[in-house]
């Protein structure tokens, strides 16, 4: 009800205090306000209102304070600082451990193949080979003669038996 | 990262104790085909195809049979005696093993004395051939076919 007897203008007093109204509005409004004693009043009030909170709200910080603020700011800042200095020596630090443990390993194989290969000198070679070498040879009662035969390069040892040894 | 080292160092673990173990045991294994030559029928046994190929290429005998197949496991400077069909004996004694080379001494004996006595390196897992002792009316010829495990 008490809605219905107020002025038109009366809820455009808070936008128009805090400067939020058109250009066009402003006017209307300003020349409205010096007319109507109701709006008068409310811009006064409000006006008065708000000098009265940024009064309250802006407050010079004392030197206390301020200290206090950049003891803050300063632990903040070394607080990160260290963490990324604890980061970075953490990551290399993993780092270096597995550049340790891939190192023993690769050492370990090739410790391993090379004594394969050490210990099976022959599996590399070609096993179907018939390679000989004839150090000696004799006989009591034969005469023996070596051939190679020329496909598979065997060595035949052909022993010429005496009719009396037979 | 640790399970894989420990795997790495399980395996290589148990390959030097594998190494280690044939180290201390050299096995040399010995097959003799012993193959009946002459020329009482023109005959090739299927199974010795690739020796008589080669054979045939030094010798004349249209015959060729294996009559016995030996094969033995023995160790450095043990000698392995093989008995032939000609009441004749057969000595391999593995003497050692050089870059993968076999050294084997070899001796073919009669009852009264050894026909052929040598000293041979052969390759792992190589074939030589000894022949000419009188059987039959033929020959014999003995496939000596040495490997080893190291």
């Amino acid at each position: 009800m008490e809605s219905s007897s107020r002025c038109k203008y009366y809820k455009l007093v808070g936008p128009f205090v805090d400067n939020e109204l058109s250009d066009s509005q402003k006017q209307d409004m300003a020349l409205h306000v010096e007319n109507c004693a109701e709006c008068f009043n409310e811009v006064n009030k409000a006006q008065q209102t708000g000098l009265l909170i940024r009064e309250n709200l802006i407050v010079e910080p004392t030197n206390d304070a301020m200290r206090e603020i950049w003891e803050n700011i300063h632990t903040e800042l070394t607080n990160s600082h260290n963490f990324k200095t604890q980061q970075k020596r953490s990551v290399l630090k993993h780092f270096n451990k597995a550049k340790f443990w891939i190192s023993a390993a690769a050492a370990l194989i090739v410790i391993s193949v090379g004594t394969l290969f050490y210990s099976f000198p022959y599996k590399t070679g070609n096993l179907q080979s018939n390679h000989c070498f004839v150090e000696s040879i004799d006989s009591a009662s034969a005469s023996i003669m070596v051939f190679e035969t020329p496909k598979n390069k065997m060595t035949v040892f052909w022993i010429f038996e005496n009719e009396s040894s037979s | 990262m640790k399970i894989l080292f420990v795997i790495i160092i399980s395996s290589i673990v148990f390959l030097h104790t594998f190494i280690a173990s044939a180290q201390r045991s050299p096995a040399v294994f010995i097959k003799v085909d012993v193959i009946y030559a002459s020329n009482e029928r023109a005959f090739i046994d299927k199974k010795i195809s690739r020796i008589v190929n080669d054979l045939k290429s030094l010798f004349a005998y249209s015959n060729y049979e294996l009559i016995d197949i030996h094969s033995l496991e023995t160790k450095y400077h043990q000698t392995g005696q093989i008995p032939l069909p000609n009441a004749s004996k057969l000595q391999i004694v593995p003497l050692a093993e050089q870059a993968g080379y076999i050294l084997l001494n070899v001796l073919v004996n009669r009852s009264n004395g050894y026909i052929m006595n040598t000293n041979f390196r052969i390759i792992n897992g190589g074939t030589i051939l000894v022949g000419g002792p009188r059987y039959k009316k033929g020959v014999l010829v003995f496939a000596i076919t040495v490997e080893t495990m190291r």
